[in-house]
């Protein structure tokens, strides 16, 4: 469990190389690959995921993701490629292999009969080594609801249901499958928690969603699937060239002031003539801005709608996805 | 948490056994059955409203089988009976394993290490535990 201090901190996670420390490798795929008829949903694929670590895989609808996921998990066959889930083939599961995964698919129910405890009990009962039901369910949040009937709870208590019914077995390695899709954002902050909790039992945990600020918040490595391939892999901060993206200062030039003196770079990216917006990429904004602020007050002049822009992680995610369509 | 070439904690003698398993998943599976009123209305309260109303319809009246006459409601009785076991077995067993899979249940419960013999012989055993007791019922009506 060492490797949970790592994990806190995306840029040393990203520093560290292919299977150091105690974290081995949870799953390793290569050159995977899926047609459904005319179509290739998922053309060759790899991805490696460590132990311990939130591995986020986002991409737009119809990307390809739950294919792969359900590869991952053995519900589906692959036409192509190698994959390795806890050291086995999902394709020919070892004996006691299921017993080491969670599954949280995107769409399922709980038996509508069952009382919440009924139903984590029940499948408590298929593992040899479950977790104790109460804990469970108190760390998904749904201790106060063990005597309803599970077809009574809400759409987010469903999906703790869920969450709870993939960890009940202990796990080492959980999969989610658009966990918050069609939530509210009250519940979405709730079962972001109920994740980011998962990563304190030091549980490796693979996520796919097509939200940005769900994949930044929780994950330490992000990969984008888009149209089947991957396009792009990083931490949060590094996904796509993000810190080596431009930022961009926008201001307007006060009316009546020339453009003549101002820095170099700026000067340069004037648009037109004064009143006019100024914009500037540039890839470190800080000795820019001073020699702004220089020139500003020199010609005592304001300017008041002075902005910097960092791209966000929906930028990156944006131009990645546009670009492989 | 070790890395997974030391996945033997789980090994194959860890695993639960094929009856306890299947006894687990029957002891859920008869409680969903009792709990599901539609279930329970076709498979055990239809048969005998049956009985009872032909019954009481027919109460003076005997019918000839061979080797003599019988009362009409006692003529009904192996008939309702076909029903019941009919409308467990069958019917009951039909709508639930459509709604089980339309729902995912069975989806997610192939993620466990449940094994689909184990689930099978469950419903198997809620089946026939159903027609155990409305034949018993039915009979002991008729």
């Amino acid at each position: 469990m060492k490797a949970l201090g790592i994990q806190n901190s995306p840029v040393q996670g990203l520093a560290m190389p292919d299977g150091c420390g105690e974290g081995g490798v949870a799953i390793r795929v290569r050159g995977l690959r899926k047609r459904y008829g005319d179509v290739e949903a998922v053309r060759g694929i790899d991805v490696t995921v460590r132990t311990g670590e939130i591995f986020a895989f986002l991409g737009p609808n119809g990307a390809g993701k739950t294919t792969t996921v359900e590869m991952l998990e053995g519900y589906r066959h692959r036409d192509a490629g190698e994959v390795e889930v806890l050291g086995a083939d999902p394709a020919r599961p070892v004996p006691g292999w299921r017993a080491r995964i969670g599954v949280v698919l995107q769409e399922s129910q709980p038996e509508a009969e069952l009382t919440v405890q009924e139903c984590v009990s029940l499948y408590a009962g298929y593992y040899p080594r479950p977790r104790p039901v109460g804990e469970t369910l108190e760390l998904v949040g749904l201790a106060d609801r063990v005597a309803t009937r599970c077809g009574r709870l809400s759409g987010g208590q469903r999906r703790r249901l869920d969450v709870a019914l993939a960890l009940i077995g202990d796990p080492e390695l959980v999969f989610l499958d658009e966990p918050t899709t069609g939530f509210d954002p009250a519940a979405r902050q709730s079962a972001w928690e109920v994740i980011a909790g998962l990563r304190d039992l030091g549980k490796t945990i693979f996520l796919t969603t097509h939200y940005m600020e769900e994949a930044e918040r929780l994950a330490d490595r992000i990969a984008v699937i888009a149209a089947g391939r991957i396009v792009a892999e990083g931490t949060a901060a590094t996904l796509g060239g993000r810190d080596a993206l431009a930022s961009i200062i926008s201001f307007t030039l006060p009316s009546g002031v020339s453009a003549a003196g101002l820095p170099p770079a700026v000067a340069g990216a004037v648009t037109s003539g004064p009143g006019e917006k100024v914009e500037a990429r540039i890839t470190s904004p800080l000795p820019l801005l001073g020699a702004l602020a220089a020139w500003a007050t020199a010609r005592n002049v304001d300017l008041p709608d002075l902005q910097v822009f960092r791209p966000t992680l929906e930028d990156v995610y944006l131009q990645l996805t546009r670009e492989s369509r | 948490m070790t890395a997974i070439s030391q996945g033997t904690g789980h090994a194959a003698g860890a695993r639960l056994q094929f009856p306890h398993l299947a006894v687990h998943q029957f002891g859920a599976d008869l409680r969903c059955f009792v709990r599901n009123k539609g279930s329970v209305f076709f498979t055990l309260a239809l048969p005998v409203l049956f009985l009872v109303i032909f019954g009481s319809v027919f109460q003076h009246q005997n019918v000839a089988v061979p080797g003599g006459r019988i009362d009409e409601p006692v003529y009904y009785v192996p008939g309702i009976i076909a029903y019941g076991v009919i409308a467990a077995t069958f019917s009951n067993l039909v709508i639930s394993v459509v709604r089980y899979r339309e729902t995912g249940i069975y989806k997610r419960r192939r993620a466990t290490p449940l094994s689909s013999s184990a689930i099978i012989a469950a419903r198997a055993l809620v089946a026939a535990l159903s027609v155990l007791a409305i034949t018993a019922v039915l009979l002991a009506i008729g």
